[in-house]
């Protein structure tokens, strides 16, 4: 595991200010889904109990029920690890000289990117929907000079105090870098 | 004569797939995780999940008669033996 102090490639002085995640309540809503989804074999049953009770009682319908919702038990416990592992692992780490993205697209899929934060042109933070209203997360766009133009910080707590912070910290890099942009 | 036991390999092919695919999950969350207690805590609560999820269904799967025919046919009326497949 990384230690949460550490960088890739560390600049000497460069030092962590945040790390970033998405917002605890995209973790409730993935989880609500779950439990959802985990209620539909018993419902069926149920159903099957209730309407068709020779399927149950019989010799083949029994275990062919059983291992089917079985299956479906261990596929969604594994489907609900890897929608974790690929939120969980989405991180955007803002440190005194750079911005570094860390995505994890799909299991298999993994892209790290990171700007120099004297190479930042703009930040902009959007709220947009009910539940990031309420909830107060949403999304923080940075525009830049570098290769890769556009950062997204996808569904963070509180954009527009990090926006703020980025464009505190890229106005002191701005003023300490040698280099003028 | 084929068995209902069919069902049953296709459980444990499920098994293998659920097993693999779940091995790959906690290596990226190891590797690529950051030393935290949620990162701890949820590779912990997934481990104890799958086994007693995994060791749950065996003890309900071996609760079942797997020798039972997958289809039997009676035929006695035409004069011939049941068909068993």
């Amino acid at each position: 595991m990384i230690s949460k102090n550490s960088l890739p490639d560390q600049h000497v002085g460069e030092e962590v200010v945040l790390h970033l995640r998405r917002h605890w309540f995209i973790f409730l809503k993935i989880f609500l889904f779950v439990v959802i989804l985990a209620l539909i074999p018993m419902a069926l049953y149920y159903m099957i109990s209730q309407n068709i009770p020779t399927i149950i009682e019989s010799d083949i319908g029994y275990p062919l029920l059983l291992v089917l919702f079985l299956s479906y038990y261990l596929i969604l416990l594994v489907a609900i690890l890897t929608v974790w592992t690929e939120n969980y692992l989405d991180v955007w780490t803002i440190t005194t000289d750079r911005i570094i993205n860390r995505e994890q697209n799909s299991l298999f899929n993994r892209i790290v990117s990171e700007l120099e934060l004297k190479m930042v042109q703009d930040v902009t933070a959007e709220q947009k929907g009910f539940f990031p209203t309420v909830f107060y997360y949403g999304d923080v766009y940075i525009q830049s000079a570098g290769e890769k133009e556009r950062f997204v910080f996808e569904q963070i707590p509180q954009p527009y105090k990090i926006a703020k912070i980025i464009q505190q910290l890229d106005e002191k890099a701005k003023k300490n870098s040698p280099e003028r942009i | 004569m084929i068995t209902i036991v069919v069902f049953y390999y296709l459980y444990l092919v499920i098994v293998l797939f659920f097993v693999i695919y779940s091995f790959f999950n906690i290596y990226h969350l190891i590797r690529f995780g950051f030393a935290s207690f949620t990162n701890i805590i949820i590779i912990v609560a997934y481990l104890i999940a799958a086994t007693f999820l995994i060791a749950y269904s065996f003890i309900l799967l071996n609760q079942v008669d797997w020798s039972l025919p997958l289809i039997n046919l009676p035929v006695g009326q035409l004069g011939g033996s049941d068909i068993n497949i």
